[in-house]
């Protein structure tokens, strides 16, 4: 689990799924890292490392979201897997938010 | 055909062969009746009386055997003949033991048929009921003559026994006397049918007047007693009269008013009696319901039989299945008592137990609750020996507690061998006490071929012990059918054994064969017990349908598992939840139980899809109603089934 800044955009990545046993963690880190880091534009969600989205971590996803929108940035998903595309393709993410899905591996 | 024709009662359930029958009877000139089963029979020989009863011995549910031992003992001698297949001798004598009085073999023959009408149509003593029997023997009501009334007389002092004894052999009475209770209950153990009356002085060594008073009219109804002493104090007069003496006799007055008085019982009885049998009739058909199966599917591993001896009270029986995660809870109980109170007891018992049963299936507390309630009535005389299961047919797994009741008997088979082990028994009875920590308990594991045997106190351990071994090939031999185990038990039992109670017995039998077929799971509540619960249900999966896509169904999985984490169990990490998994080649089932109550499915789902797109749906429903084939909830059990392929 780490964040950093570019040009610009905060990246947020778990690394690990979000499911409902990591979510506390994740959620208290990323909440903390966001309150320290207010001068960017954009939060991306780095979603490498991401297997397993239940709903918990749908709700961290759209917590998320709802955060920064009400801060007037913009808030996007990268490197999706194919499973998490699939979730966030059930709950429609996509009409929220930008994903991009990560490279396919050679 | 005349009004003097003989009525016959034919009871088949062929058909064809009660077509057969009527047609023969008809032509020579009996009118005719049809009964398909035992019950139908019971019910048209209450309504109407026969000359003949012709019954086959094989029928199902009331077989042939057990309706003529309740036409018995409704106190009926019409002629039975038993008609049936069944031509060995010792078939002929069961015939007999259940009251037959005729053996007619199939396939009929008409001459023994006819022989047998003959007989019976024009025998001196057309079909009767032991009360008018009774009744005709009363010659001159002003003055009383009682020849062919046999008397048991119990009185230790020779000059009094001698005095009574010309007494009543003056009367007319046919005399036998003992001297004291204890030798009284062994002639009539011996033969009761041989009495019509006993006539005992209350007071005598050994068991008194009370005590045989209290026996004979529990074991042998038909028996009027009449107690006789110097001196009653009021207690001990409603004590014999709320036990049934049908007359108390001063004993300065003995040689005048023992007439008066047994006159006056005898007619008083001769009235009363087709009322009673009547009742009596009722109440055994009230008692077939005490023992039942709570399930309407017939479970494959728990097996009862029964045999009745009172017209009262008796043994109680009843499963139950709590969830689809196979917990079935089992009850047997026996109530003091065979008096229409101790009906009533069983029936308020099954009250109880019927409302209590679900929230309190642990057994301990299940006899808690019971008790409190029993205790709340105040009938003192009346307790409830009882035993009480949880069965956790998954693990084959079982919490036993008894209250009052026998240990159970566990039967393991090793090979060619069969092992016993008796576990404790006793504990107090319900109703008894208000306590809570007078009963036992035991962790039993039911493991493959075996099986725990359960009876009542007119069943032993060591004679049950020694009827399985008896019958061992039952158990040992493949090709033995295992139907009906019970009821062969029991036969053989009584076979061997006289009954002196109502007996039940029921096998509960190892369903670990099952287990190995299902995939079980259980974690407590924890988030990081459900992401190893998911890793195992996931690699089980891919071991039996490795090429299955199990994304979106591992999803929905996780969420009825958070579900019941969260909702069912509350979060409390003592609480289980077991999973339970069934993988076909068409698809699966998965099992997920929490210690909850369940929840509304279909409301849940109409609030579910009212959500917007990106929320999660009252208690995950929205991911798990969208990637399950189906959803059921029971009680505290969600069951997902995915299609494959």
């Amino acid at each position: 689990m780490k964040t950093y800044k570019s040009n610009g955009t905060f990246f947020l990545l778990p690394e690990t799924d979000l499911v409902a046993s990591q979510m506390e963690e994740i959620r208290d880190y990323f909440m903390k890292e966001l309150r320290d880091n207010t001068d960017v534009e954009q939060v991306t969600l780095d979603a490498a490392g991401i297997e397993i989205v239940d709903s918990l971590g749908v709700n961290l996803i759209i917590g998320l979201y709802r955060h920064v929108s009400t801060e007037s940035k913009k808030f996007n998903v990268i490197n999706a897997g194919d499973k998490f595309m699939k979730v966030a393709n059930f709950f429609r993410f996509s009409t929220l938010f930008d994903i991009e899905k990560a490279p396919i591996d050679e | 055909m005349t009004n003097n024709s003989p009525s016959i009662l034919v009871v088949d359930d062929n058909p064809f062969n009660r077509e057969m029958l009527g047609d023969i009877l008809k032509s020579n000139g009996c009118v005719v009746d049809n009964a398909n089963n035992g019950k139908e029979a019971l019910d048209k020989i209450s309504a109407k009386t026969y000359t003949i009863i012709i019954m086959d011995m094989l029928m199902p549910g009331l077989d042939g055997f057990e309706t003529t031992k309740q036409i018995r003992k409704m106190g009926l001698k019409t002629p039975v003949i038993a008609h049936t297949s069944m031509s060995m001798k010792k078939d002929r004598r069961r015939c007999m033991e259940a009251g037959c009085d005729e053996f007619l073999p199939k396939p009929i023959n008409t001459n023994s048929l006819l022989e047998l009408i003959n007989k019976y149509s024009t025998s001196d003593s057309p079909p009767d009921t032991e009360s008018t029997a009774l009744k005709k023997k009363i010659q001159h009501p002003d003055d009383p003559s009682f020849s062919d009334l046999n008397v048991l007389l119990i009185e230790e002092d020779h000059a009094i026994r001698n005095e009574y004894i010309d007494v009543l052999q003056s009367m007319g009475f046919t005399v036998t006397f003992v001297p004291n209770g204890n030798e009284a209950l062994n002639r009539l153990e011996n033969n009761a049918k041989q009495f019509d009356l006993i006539i005992s002085n209350m007071f005598t060594s050994g068991i008194d007047g009370l005590g045989v008073l209290n026996t004979t009219k529990r074991e042998y109804p038909h028996i009027l007693v009449f107690i006789y002493a110097a001196k009653f104090d009021p207690e001990t007069l409603q004590l014999m009269l709320q036990l049934g003496a049908d007359g108390i006799i001063p004993k300065s007055d003995f040689n005048n008013s023992i007439g008066k008085i047994v006159h006056t019982a005898l007619s008083q009885s001769s009235h009363s009696r087709s009322n009673q049998a009547q009742t009596a009739f009722q109440v055994r058909q009230s008692q077939a319901r005490l023992t039942q199966y709570g399930c309407s599917k017939p479970c494959q591993f728990i097996d009862m039989a029964f045999s009745t001896l009172h017209d009262a009270g008796g043994d109680m029986a009843q499963c139950r299945k709590f969830s689809q995660s196979d917990q079935c809870g089992v009850v047997l109980a026996d109530v003091s008592g065979h008096d229409i109170l101790s009906s009533y007891i069983s029936a308020v018992f099954l009250g109880i137990l019927s409302s209590v049963w679900n929230t309190h299936q642990d057994p301990l507390s299940l006899l808690q609750i019971i008790n409190k309630e029993l205790l709340k009535m105040e009938e003192v005389n009346y307790h409830v020996c009882t035993t009480v299961l949880l069965w956790d047919q998954n693990k084959s797994h079982l919490k036993i507690a008894t209250a009052g009741n026998p240990g159970a008997l566990l039967l393991t088979q090793k090979e060619d061998h069969l092992t016993f082990q008796d576990f404790e028994g006793g504990g107090i009875c319900l109703g008894l006490l208000d306590r809570d920590d007078l009963y036992t308990f035991q962790d039993v594991h039911l493991a493959k071929n075996s099986r725990l045997f359960l009876f009542s106190d007119g069943m032993s351990t060591s004679k049950l012990q020694s009827t399985i071994k008896q019958k061992k090939m039952l158990f040992l031999s493949e090709a033995t059918s295992k139907r009906e185990l019970c009821r062969r038990l029991l036969d053989a039992y009584m076979d061997s054994w006289s009954q002196d109670d109502d007996m039940i017995l029921l096998s509960l039998e190892s369903t670990q064969k099952a287990e190995e077929q299902q995939l079980l799971y259980s974690f407590y509540s924890d988030y990081k017990e459900v992401d190893k619960a998911c890793k195992w249900i996931s690699n089980q999966i891919f071991k039996h349908i490795p090429d299955l896509d199990t994304d979106m169904m591992m999803l929905s999985i996780r969420e009825a598992l958070l579900n019941a984490v969260e909702h069912g169990n509350n979060y409390d990490k003592n609480a289980l939840v077991e999973v339970n998994l069934d993988l076909q080649e068409t698809g699966l089932r998965i099992d997920i139980a929490d210690q909850g109550t369940g929840f509304d499915l279909d409301k849940k789902l109409v609030d579910s899809k009212n959500e917007s797109g990106f929320q999660i749906g009252k208690r995950g429903l929205k991911i798990i109603h969208a990637f399950a084939d189906k959803i059921e909830v029971h009680g505290g059990t969600t069951r997902l089934y995915f299609s494959v392929g």
